[in-house]
């Protein structure tokens, strides 16, 4: 299919028959086992091969060279060592092996020559036989191949080629090629279709899973409403919304007009111990006529189940515009992987100015200030703090997940924070599909949004380390997955969109044997990680130490800061609403900003329009201010319910290395190489812990039946060491250990 | 004493900043020669804070206001404490006691020479034979048939600064020593610093030479011959300056500079552009005032961080020590190094490439061996440096706090090759500055032994080394792979960071956070804790069954003390210290927990864990943990299950 010569090779556009022809070609061809050793997928197309590759292998993974083969599918870049033990036949697939790159995540493709370094386009010719290949992610990766001299020339060249031809889509936005090249074949569609999805978490898709949410919170006096259940009253929002139990279906239809989107305040979360309630909601939409029993159940649903009051936190103009969020990645990823086409770096006594000018750590420490904001109003109890936002589908996902990383234990283990990307991303509906831009066909909407989540929980996490169950290769890995346009989560603006795609998915298939197929399974869920990576990748999600575990929650604690909480709710009058923004608390005159405004109704005695007034002098009811100030201020320490709280301040945030730095080639040396035998001192501390607790339990148990023989000699703790090597993995420990912040 | 117009001030507000303290303390603050203490009026706590005077950099007086006359202490390890005195009067008089105390114009005022802790005479001769530097020679293989001791410095005849035993090349003959010395900067000739049995190359240091703009030296020129013949495997040696090229050619203008590649044979000059005392004494006054910064925005951290230059500092000097390390342990060739005077730079560059070379000083000995053989013996002017008396304020310069913050960045990129932690440099740092002990005291080895500082005052090794349960890196096994061979650091711009152990105290206790070593120290501990638990429940198992079991004890290799219970000093009078009532209460009941039963040691274990409270909540949690379940017997560790 591709010719050249030796020396010169031009690619020909290959046409999308051709394209055709080979893939069902090697379709044929993947049937029997691949002679080269890489563990295809079903269908899988190996284009090219190259042999006697080395990879040059980063610092996390140890450092030096591994030697082995290339290869290059429709798909995929894979690496496969030398050594690489036999896949097993029966193995379910894994899309993305220890060394592999899936061509979607590539942006640039370059090659160093004997003295000279080139970027490798899907037209360009090569005049020289390349040393090295250098390929750069999007998910800041810089994977580096070196071709040893006894790799044939021309395998050199092809497969260079093949990754500069293939790894852009021919026509831009075209996204299900890639799609089709990795899932397309009826093995992989079948194996989709059988997969189970993980039982553990709450995916907050049906009725079911938000009554579990609610009873998980214990937040009394809310109720899920199916009113959007066809995505009549808003297209964005999801099909169930947790909405308060003395509203009626009937009343809450009438409240979606006077929201941008319909995006009306709904329940996300509940403080376990005095029980303020998280909403979100949308602007409000100004110029709508509206009834006077609108205003009303607009209160009923911002007071929720319990509260007489209400702050509303706008997230308009401290947090960063998406646009700004490009901005600042953009940089970052500047100046992290050096600009590639010139190879320019930054100069040495510029880094930490140039860090500075890419406004990103800002911005991250924006995002951590407002969530720590809302984390400490949510202790106060019995109030409902609903975050606000023009569009209510970006910044307010940022902080209300953040929000409840830090008050919410459950957050920070794997499942539970899967499970609250699931509530406030993807079926809230952040729009996953623009702002990921995976066709590169709409630059404008693009804005790494989520990414910047994920840094911010890492933020929090290497600032806290203990106390997540989750490691930070589980964020990683998210971060990584997020580049790629496989998955169901980041492939739609909505739940809306998400659900139309299955549907029509059947529908749009035409067979081509003629017979009936099966309808299409709708793509994989991002958190069905075993299809992603092997078993070795996924044992690194969880931390070898769990976090030490939170007293439950007795009632005598629940009274004694209750009362604090209770207290500072009958300070103020029922039914008083805050506007809190830029630090300070005002009260808007009427709650609705549209009362007795613009559509100008006579009756209410209000007169204020438009927007909030903001006088926090002397307002009615605003000596419960000095209150919620306290409550944003008081650092008790000693309370076991204490937010995880960042350090804000400029020295305690840092650079995630271990993401933006993967890409650091230039580093100067490969010093050890990866040892195998001997394990990792952290390793062997966790196991000494873990063989220490094990004879614990037994022994507890033993204890417990003192006189009961059979018990003594079944669980006389017999602890091969081997046992522990299962939960042993290298890799982890250095995250550990250099997870102390950068300067800078 | 005569200088103490107050002994003693009542109503005194304290505030210690570096420690993030928002709210003042009232107490009482007390003035001795040597110390000035603050005593919580607190019943319950009545903390004490010491500050030995010779740790206060500076004393401010700010204006006058109605609450009362404020005092700034800025101490030399970057704390600072604020103090409120109401009375004016009060505060003028320990304002002046404080300005003259804390600027010792005799070395006999300084509190080593009046510290005298309860050890007879023996016991202070072996505290100086801690360490022994010919014993570390003969580690490293010398002396052998390459490199041979001479007596040329004996009685310290032709190099005052240097030791009076120091290692040179076989093949040179006294008359070129002493030749070669007076062709040097105040005579300190090439002498072994660290020779590398792998390699047999070496690393030598002398100061520049007094070659102007054509002087030349027979003498010097065959030592530097004999330098490289000593090393059999090369034919040339590296020459590295230490300084900018620059200032190694304006030194040239004043009949110094550098060697001439033309006159020389086979020696490679390499320039590695250190910047000098002053440069570095105004660059740590900015990284200080970056860390002191009480909200500092990120624009402001990463601006003030880079303006003041330290990190680039820091990296020119790892650096110096990589490019050394490379040549010898790569290349097999030796290096001479020097700077101007050979005692700044040099050793800098010197101990840095030691510690990337040779593990063993990587360990807690081998760190306090080196400071003693670079810095310590080999002539770096301590008293001068770190300002020990009241004199030049030009020649005081952060140098020694640099190469140990090299060392700490190394930790950084090594978490696992160095067996101890950020607390050992700290002090180490501390102690440099505190003369509390004699060993850093006074600016070369004939200066020591003139003041016969031996006998009036004792050595801080032992007492460091009396408390290495404090300064130990979970992570380190001298077995591993990862702590043995040389190190290979990267030192691009962004793997330097800001000490904040050092230089940013402020956020540090508020809200409580633990570093990752801490951490681990906390998991150890708790293993510890699980250890003795099991024989206890073992106990408990076969008084039950009436039948010995006979498992075997579950070994935990290493023991560390108490996390949490770290202090800085040593044994009261420190250098200055905290002590909370409850630790000396916890001590008191730590000696108990013997003979406690087993079955009520609710309370022990709390407090085994509970100095982990102020760090962490979680670990306080765990503390109270035995009483929420209930079960009778303390569970510091319940089933993971709870929490996710």
């Amino acid at each position: 299919m591709l010719t050249g010569s030796k020396s010169t090779f031009k690619v020909r556009q290959m046409g999308a028959d051709i394209k055709e022809r080979m893939l069902t070609q090697s379709g044929s061809n993947a049937r029997r086992p691949d002679v080269s050793g890489l563990p295809c997928l079903p269908g899988e197309v190996v284009l090219r091969r190259a042999v006697m590759v080395r990879k040059k292998l980063t610092a996390r993974e140890g450092r030096g060279w591994l030697s082995g083969t290339l290869f290059c599918t429709a798909f995929r870049v894979a690496f496969v060592p030398q050594d690489a033990p036999k896949p097993q036949d029966d193995a379910d697939p894994v899309l993305l092996g220890d060394h592999d790159v899936a061509l979607a995540s590539i942006e640039k493709v370059v090659v160093v020559g004997p003295n000279r370094t080139k970027l490798v386009t899907p037209n360009s010719s090569l005049k020289f036989t390349p040393e090295e290949l250098v390929l750069y992610c999007r998910d800041l990766r810089v994977v580096c191949f070196l071709f040893d001299r006894l790799t044939p020339d021309a395998q050199v060249l092809e497969i260079t080629h093949t990754i500069a031809k293939t790894y852009q889509p021919v026509r831009a936005g075209c996204v299900s090629a890639f799609q089709n090249a990795a899932l397309g074949s009826v093995e992989m569609k079948q194996f989709l279709s059988n997969r189970q999805r993980d039982a553990h978490m709450n995916w907050h898709e049906s009725a079911a899973d938000w009554e579990r949410e609610l009873e998980r919170c214990g937040a009394t006096g809310w109720r899920v409403s199916s009113v959007n259940d066809r995505f009549e009253m808003s297209t964005s929002l999801p099909r169930y919304l947790a909405v308060p139990q003395k509203v009626l279906d009937t009343e809450l239809k009438k409240i979606f007009a006077h929201f941008h989107d319909g995006r009306i305040p709904r329940w996300c979360w509940r403080h376990p111990r005095g029980g303020s309630d998280l909403l979100r909601m949308a602007g409000f939409q100004n110029n709508i006529y509206h009834e006077k029993d609108d205003i009303r159940n607009l209160e009923t649903i911002l007071f929720g189940g319990h509260g007489n009051l209400c702050v509303v936190v706008e997230l308009g103009d401290e947090l960063p515009s998406p646009p700004d969020v490009q901005l600042a990645h953009a940089r970052l990823r500047a100046l992290c992987l050096g600009d590639i086409s010139t190879s320019a770096t930054v100069p040495d006594d510029k880094w930490l100015s140039t860090l500075e000018a890419t406004c990103w750590l800002d911005y991250t420490r924006a995002c951590l200030k407002k969530a720590s904001e809302v984390a400490r109003l949510l202790r106060g109890g019995g109030m409902t703090v609903a975050l606000q936002e023009a569009e209510d589908r970006d910044m307010s996902c940022v902080v209300s997940s953040l929000a409840q990383v830090m008050c919410d234990p459950h957050c920070r283990g794997r499942r539970g924070f899967q499970s609250l990307v699931q509530k406030e991303w993807v079926t809230a509906g952040h729009r996953f599909r623009g702002r990921a831009n995976y066709g590169r066909d709409n630059p404008k909407e693009e804005a790494p949004v989520f990414l910047l989540f994920l840094d911010c929980v890492w933020q929090l996490w290497s600032q806290y380390p203990w106390r997540f169950q989750f490691s930070d290769d589980f964020l990683l890995a998210l971060h990584d997955s997020a580049h790629l346009p496989l998955f169901s989560s980041f492939l739609a603006n909505s739940q809306r969109e998400r659900c139309r795609r299955t549907q029509n998915a059947g529908q749009c298939y035409t067979p081509v044997n003629g017979g009936p197929e099966p309808a299409d399974p709708p793509l994989p869920s991002v958190w069905d990680w075993s299809l992603q990576y092997g078993q070795r990748r996924q044992a690194g999600f969880t931390q070898p130490v769990p976090p030490a575990p939170r007293p439950l929650l007795n009632g005598n604690l629940n009274a004694q800061t209750d009362a604090r909480g209770h207290q500072q709710a009958n300070e103020c009058t029922p039914g008083t609403v805050f506007l809190f923004s830029r630090g300070i608390f005002s009260s808007p005159a009427g709650l609705p900003p549209w009362r007795g405004g613009t559509a100008g109704v006579t009756a209410a005695a209000a007169s204020i329009s438009g927007v909030y007034r903001k006088s926090h002098r002397r307002a009615p009811s605003s000596e419960s201010v000095p209150g919620l100030e306290r409550l944003l201020k008081a650092d008790a320490q000693r309370d076991p319910c204490r937010p995880l709280l960042p350090l804000l301040l400029g020295p305690c945030l840092g650079l995630w290395r271990e993401c933006y730095h993967r890409g650091a080639l230039h580093a100067q040396a490969f010093s050890h190489p990866p040892s195998g035998e001997h394990a990792h001192p952290l390793e062997l501390l966790v196991r000494e812990v873990r063989g220490l607790r094990r004879r614990l339990v037994a022994e507890r148990r033993l204890s417990q039946g003192g006189d009961d023989r059979d018990a003594v000699t079944a669980s006389a703790p017999s602890l091969p060491a081997d046992e522990h090597l299962a939960d042993a993995r290298p890799g982890r420990s250095a995250s550990i250990t250099s997870s102390d912040g950068d300067g800078g | 004493m005569e200088h103490i117009r107050t002994p003693k001030v009542e109503n005194v507000h304290l505030l210690d900043r570096s420690k993030g303290q928002r709210k003042a303390t009232v107490g009482t603050l007390y003035l001795s020669a040597t110390h000035s203490m603050f005593i919580e009026n607190n019943p319950e706590t009545r903390k004490e804070t010491w500050v030995l005077h010779s740790m206060v950099s500076s004393v401010e007086r700010l204006p006058t206001t109605p609450a009362g006359s404020q005092l700034i202490l800025r101490c030399k390890d970057f704390r600072i404490f604020q103090l409120l005195v109401q009375q004016e009067k009060d505060c003028l008089d320990v304002y002046a006691s404080l300005l003259r105390l804390s600027r010792p114009e005799k070395y006999s005022e300084l509190y080593c020479l009046s510290f005298n802790p309860n050890i007879n005479k023996e016991e202070r001769q072996e505290s100086w034979n801690f360490i022994d530097l010919m014993a570390d020679y003969k580690r490293m293989g010398v002396p052998n048939n390459l490199w041979v001791p001479s007596a040329a410095n004996s009685q310290y005849r032709i190099c005052e600064t240097y030791p009076s035993e120091v290692f040179i090349p076989k093949s040179a003959t006294s008359s070129i020593v002493t030749g070669s010395s007076r062709f040097r900067s105040r005579g300190r000739f090439p002498a072994l610093s660290y020779f590398h049995q792998d390699t047999l190359a070496a690393v030598c240091r002398c100061s520049q030479p007094l070659s102007g703009f054509s002087g030349r030296c027979q003498e010097d020129e065959m030592m530097l011959q004999a330098v490289m013949k000593s090393n059999p495997g090369s034919t040339y040696i590296y020459v590295v300056d230490t300084r900018p090229k620059l200032n190694a050619m304006a030194n040239r203008a004043a009949g110094k500079g550098y060697e001439n590649e033309d006159h020389y044979g086979n020696i490679k000059l390499h320039f590695i552009g250190i910047e000098n005392i002053h440069v570095m004494r105004n660059s740590q006054q900015k990284i200080v005032d970056v860390g002191e910064m009480r909200t500092p925005s990120m624009t402001d951290f990463l601006w003030g961080l880079e303006n003041s230059g330290w990190l680039k500092h820091i990296k020119a000097i790892l650096d110096a020590g990589v490019f050394i390390a490379k040549a010898v342990a790569d290349e097999g060739v030796s290096v001479l190094v020097h700077c101007s005077d050979g005692w700044d730079r040099t050793a800098q560059a010197c101990s840095v490439a030691s510690v990337l070379l040779d593990p063993f000083y990587r360990t807690i000995k081998g760190m306090m061996v080196l400071i003693e053989r670079d810095w310590v013996s080999f002539g770096h002017k301590f008293s001068h440096r770190y300002a020990h008396l009241d004199g030049d304020p030009k020649e005081v310069s952060p140098v020694i706090d640099q190469f140990l913050e090299c060392v700490w960045q190394l930790s950084q990129q090594f978490p696992c090759a160095f067996e101890f932690n950020e607390e050992f440099l700290v002090a180490i740092h501390a102690h440099v500055y505190s003369c509390h002990f004699g060993t850093f005291l006074g600016n070369c080895q004939k200066e020591r032994n003139d003041m016969r500082l031996r006998e009036r005052s004792h050595s801080v090794w032992p007492q460091l080394w009396k408390d290495k349960a404090d300064f130990t890196n979970p992570l380190y096994k001298a077995e591993l792979s990862q702590c043995q061979g040389v190190l290979r650091p990267n030192t691009t711009p962004y793997c330097f960071k800001m000490w904040k152990g050092l230089y940013n105290h402020t956020e540090r206790s508020t809200p409580p956070c633990q570093s990752p070593a801490d951490f681990l120290s906390a998991v150890r501990e708790e293993s510890q804790q699980l250890e003795e638990e099991l024989a206890n429940q073992q106990e408990r198992i076969a008084a039950l069954t009436g039948k010995p079991l006979t498992w075997e004890k579950v070994q935990v290799k290493r023991r560390t003390g108490n996390v949490g219970q770290r202090h800085r000093g040593p044994d009261p009078p420190g250098t200055y210290y905290a002590v909370p009532a409850e630790r000396k209460r916890r001590d008191a009941k730590g000696e108990e927990r013997a003979l406690v039963l087993p079955l009520d040691n609710h309370s022990d274990l709390e407090s085994g864990v509970g100095d982990l409270s102020s760090r962490s909540s979680s670990a306080g949690e765990e503390g109270q943990d035995p009483h929420a379940d209930g079960r009778g017997w303390p569970s510091p560790l319940p089933d993971s299950s709870n929490s996710s």
